[in-house]
């Protein structure tokens, strides 16, 4: 018999709304994958079955009526303050507003997920509760800073998972484990109780297996319907420079084949200052996050973190002002480009996951530190406020997953979703169905 | 120690941002990485970069523009 955490998010709906899966025997099953899983993977860093039945039989009708899922812990919950990948509750007990809104929708909240400490970099190795661990081979890392949410997900302890990306956090973790990663319009929904509040860079996100199931989630989220379209139309605009330069081979190529086999409309688009984003994303971004970090944490984080902290915090208000100019121009040439094209891409990720223990990407220009690499690839969605989706499409001949990134224009999570969905469709769906060993 | 971990000491003083002197071998790690491409803001040609007093992206109306 099918375990109901091997059914897609939507399904599980699905089959409570007809009366055919219980929702008390749903979330007990969920309990017990979590509790069977999660050991290797430290994805899942608290569970609260009682507060979850709690939440169950006080659910109303709605979209995701019974369905269980996990959270970030970037999320304040009414019981549990978020802990921001720390070991103290940092945000105050409340009903955040990703919170109200899965509330709303029916959705039992069944646990929090690990993440990188603090949101502060892309591999989810620095955590107090070990580093998450990819469910494709666990000595490889997640990817971050939604790490536990993405690997929770590919591992089908959970069917979907809300993280949030500030400078590609559910996007490169979503490529690094084989699942959909999508960030929404910064300020699409509410930010209480949400570390997010500091930052004019982030925004809640789903993680899930495919793009339907990312639709429905995102619905709930959102509180508005996302109807499908035809993405058979959409053109796509490729922006060589920088994001598919000094990219794995394989990466490349899967991304590029994607692409084709989907049928878009490909064009070549430039995005002059491009190559700015990183670093104006970096000062800036470093200076929000830095400036919400309570000093009582410092002595226990770890040394790198507390290293890009320091960093932040010695960079010249002058290139904080410089920083903002460029993300003016940047806004002003993302609007240009979709005047021409519906979507943006490029690989989500430079080079497949490295391992735990030595994380390094293996580039066409050399090892190279995860974070610069992949911020690279992600940050302009989060200087810009727009939109991105993270899909599978395809495996490196390590056998680790690999996304292509999609870009949408200011609230067009819908059309990313279309396009991912297309991209699905013409690769079989062989790669959002595949499943890691440990979940097969 | 190296002329970058005195200068940095002395700024984070300054600056009264707490550390010990390990942090100082991580930050100069952590200074070689990412300096290279932050230094590229110091060069960026300010007539083609506009300056607007919005720092929220969902203030940007060209931006929106888009959708």
């Amino acid at each position: 018999m099918t375990h109901p955490q091997d059914l897609p998010l939507r399904e599980q709906a699905l089959l409570i709304a007809r009366g055919e899966l219980d929702p008390g025997e749903l979330l007990d099953a969920t309990l017990a994958r979590i509790e069977e899983r999660n050991g290797p993977l430290h994805a899942v860093v608290a569970t609260f079955p009682q507060e979850s039945r709690a939440m169950l039989a006080a659910a109303p009708a709605g979209p995701l009526h019974g369905v269980p899922l996990t959270l970030k812990d970037m999320f304040s919950l009414p019981w549990r303050g978020y802990h921001n990948g720390t070991r103290h509750e940092l945000g105050a007990r409340s009903a955040s507003g990703v919170y109200r809104r899965l509330r709303d929708a029916g959705a039992v909240i069944v646990g929090v997920d690990n993440q990188h400490e603090l949101g502060m970099g892309t591999t989810g190795v620095a955590s107090p509760h070990g580093a998450a661990r990819n469910p494709w081979n666990i000595e490889h890392c997640t990817g971050g800073s939604s790490s536990g949410s993405a690997a929770a997900v590919a591992a089908r302890m959970i069917a979907g998972a809300v993280g949030s990306d500030s400078g590609g956090s559910t996007r490169l973790p979503g490529g690094w484990c084989g699942v959909v990663g999508l960030k929404v319009t910064y300020g699409a929904l509410p930010y209480d109780g949400y570390t997010g509040s500091n930052s004019s860079f982030s925004g809640p996100g789903a993680l899930a297996r495919d793009a339907a199931d990312a639709r429905l989630l995102l619905e709930a989220l959102l509180a508005r319907p996302l109807p499908a379209g035809d993405a058979g139309s959409l053109r796509v605009g490729v922006v060589r420079r920088p994001y598919w330069e000094d990219i794995d081979g394989g990466v490349e190529a899967a991304c590029r084949d994607a692409l084709a086999e989907a049928g878009f409309r490909q064009a070549d688009v430039e995005l002059p200052f491009a190559e700015l984003a990183a670093p104006a994303g970096a000062v800036r971004l470093g200076a929000e996050l830095g400036a919400a970090v309570p000093g009582f944490v410092m002595g226990e984080l770890d040394p790198v973190t507390r290293g890009l902290l320091l960093y932040g915090a010695l960079q010249p208000a002058q290139r904080l002002v410089r920083a903002d100019r460029v993300r003016a121009r940047l806004r002003r040439v993302v609007a240009d480009a979709f005047a021409t094209c519906d979507l943006l891409a490029w690989p989500t990720n430079s080079a497949p996951a490295p391992p735990v223990e030595a994380p390094l990407l293996e580039l066409p220009s050399g090892p190279a530190l995860p974070d610069a690499p992949n911020v690279r690839q992600s940050i302009l969605a989060n200087i810009t406020g727009i939109p991105g989706v993270s899909v599978p499409v395809g495996f490196h001949s390590s056998g680790l997953p690999i996304g292509l990134q999609l870009l949408a224009p200011w609230g067009e999570e819908s059309r990313l979703l279309d396009a991912a969905g297309r991209i699905e469709l013409a690769s079989s769906e062989r790669w959002i169905a595949a499943a890691p060993a440990l979940a097969g | 120690m190296s002329d970058f971990k005195v200068l940095a000491a002395g700024a984070l003083n300054l600056a009264g941002v707490p550390f010990d002197e390990s942090d100082l071998d991580v930050l100069q790690v952590v200074a070689q990485v990412f300096e290279p491409a932050m230094s590229a803001l110091d060069d960026a040609p300010l007539k083609e970069l506009p300056f607007e007093a919005a720092v929220d992206p969902g203030s940007a109306p060209a931006t929106r523009a888009g959708s």
